[in-house]
């Protein structure tokens, strides 16, 4: 069945229009595969399954006066209230990465990065910290050391 | 010189080509129950009062606009109903895109809820919404064909091209990224998610000789490669038109063992609905009638490549 041409569709204007969509579509793609090898997220870069690690995380408030405390001790909040999800409500036991570790590395910095910056109450606290044990497709342990920003004025 | 002159030329054809757009209309019919099941844990969320930002949120950029409370699950609730608009085909294009905008917004919303099955559905709701879905099996077809009366309306077919290399793109960087990392050539990648799943796997009542079999190190270091190579051959055959019926059905088959095998949200459904892109049934019918004319009817089902009308 042969339907009717459209010649409206072929006007200078439009092919020129859809030559460069697909130019611009084609280029946004391969860019976000390529730039997927660098960055956290791995945003259209369609990466599946890429790694099979593990994590266990230590979050501590570090006070104003240096003593360190964990954050599920004397504090007016509560970790699992504030971040919720991504295996990181309890990063105490050992989880899957389940985007490997870079990925979830990113996810606890912001993590730690949030909670710094959403806890007006607390004024004791010079800045969070995290103490990671990581574990990359069975290889390890290794161990990081992550930090919020400096509460400037807790 | 003559054969890059050629295929340029071919190039330039297919990109101004115009052809029939039902297949597309299929994807748009499935795409409805497919972002349905996507937006089901933010919808069974907000039932309990809970939205995105109750959780820990990552934004990707701080510039992007948030909705208040109430906004959001109203456009959430919306775009539940929109699923079953998309499937019907009632004003197909404007729900269309509602339903891509607000995926894909959601999906930015923060890096939470990013994931390459989303994303992988945010460009297939753009597909059927630049594509007119709605003229065929809709609807909106329906009603039209009542006031002008029915027939199969030929559009550009360009954003089928532009689809089809999303697939394929998609096939292809995820088995480059698997073939340049030792750790998934070997089979370890594997081996360790299958071992990290053994309990699940259990309590769903899988038989304890595939628990076995999947946490073998001679075994993964096969099913390794052959899964790579299985991603690389599903592009091969998909695109040449000789062997797409082959690279579709490698394609289904490949799907269905990752969905019983791990979970992937959506992209199963979706990447099995986005085979509709190498589909055309304008082609089939002409085939089934020249088979009708020389007695040999019912050998071909679909044809898996698109007439192109016009230039």
């Amino acid at each position: 069945m042969r339907a009717p041409t459209q010649p409206d569709l072929q006007t200078p204007w439009r092919r020129a229009t859809r030559r460069i969509v697909i130019v611009l579509v084609v280029a946004a793609q391969v860019t976000a595969i390529v730039a997927a090898y660098d960055n956290d997220h791995r945003a259209f870069g369609f990466q599946m399954f890429a790694e099979s690690d593990e994590f266990s995380a230590r979050i501590e408030r570090v006070l104003v006066n240096g003593d360190v405390v964990a954050v599920d001790q004397d504090w007016e909040y509560r970790w699992r209230d504030l971040v919720v999800g991504r295996g990181l409500t309890n990063p105490s036991p050992v989880h899957h990465s389940t985007r490997g570790n870079r990925t979830q590395f990113a996810y606890l910095q912001a993590a730690l990065d949030r909670v710094a910056t959403n806890t007006p109450r607390d004024t004791e606290t010079h800045y969070l910290r995290a103490d990671v044990t990581y574990w990359e497709n069975g290889r390890g342990p290794f161990t990081l050391t992550l930090e919020s920003p400096r509460r400037s004025s807790p | 010189m003559t054969s890059v002159k050629g295929w340029r030329a071919d190039v330039q054809r297919a990109i101004d080509a115009t052809g029939d757009p039902r297949a597309m209309s299929l994807l748009r019919i499935v795409l409805g129950p497919i972002t349905l099941l996507h937006l089901e844990p933010f919808l069974r969320l907000a039932a309990d009062g809970v939205v995105y930002s109750d959780r820990f949120t990552d934004p990707f950029f701080n510039w992007f606009p948030e909705m208040s409370r109430d906004l959001y699950v109203s456009s959430l609730w919306l775009a539940a109903a929109c699923c079953g608009l998309l499937t019907v085909g009632a004003l197909t294009r404007a729900v269309a895109g509602y339903l891509a905008s607000f995926v894909a917004y959601n999906v930015f919303l923060s890096t939470t809820h990013f994931s390459h099955n989303r994303a992988f559905l945010v460009i297939l709701l753009i597909g059927v919404t630049i594509v007119p879905t709605g003229r065929h099996f809709s609807l909106d077809a329906w009603i039209s064909q009542r006031w002008r009366g029915g027939r199969v309306e030929s559009v550009p077919l360009w954003p089928i091209w532009l689809l089809r290399f999303e697939v394929c793109a998609v096939y292809l960087a995820s088995a480059t990224s698997k073939l340049v990392d030792p750790d998934w050539w070997s089979g370890t990648v594997l081996r360790l998610r299958s071992e990290q799943s053994t309990e699940l796997a259990l309590d769903a009542g899988a038989p304890g000789w595939a628990l076995d079999l999947a946490v073998d190190e001679t075994f993964q270091w096969f099913f390794s490669k052959a899964a790579v190579l299985t991603e690389l051959a599903i592009v091969a055959l998909l695109l040449r038109r000789r062997t797409r019926r082959a690279g579709v059905v490698l394609a289904i088959a490949f799907h269905l063992a990752i969905e019983v095998a791990f979970a992937v949200q959506v992209f199963t459904w979706a990447a099995l609905a986005a085979l509709l892109l190498w589909c055309d049934p304008t082609r089939a019918e002409q085939r089934r009638n020249d088979e009708d004319s020389r007695g040999t009817a019912g050998r071909t089902g679909c044809v898996m490549d698109h007439e192109v009308i016009g230039s």
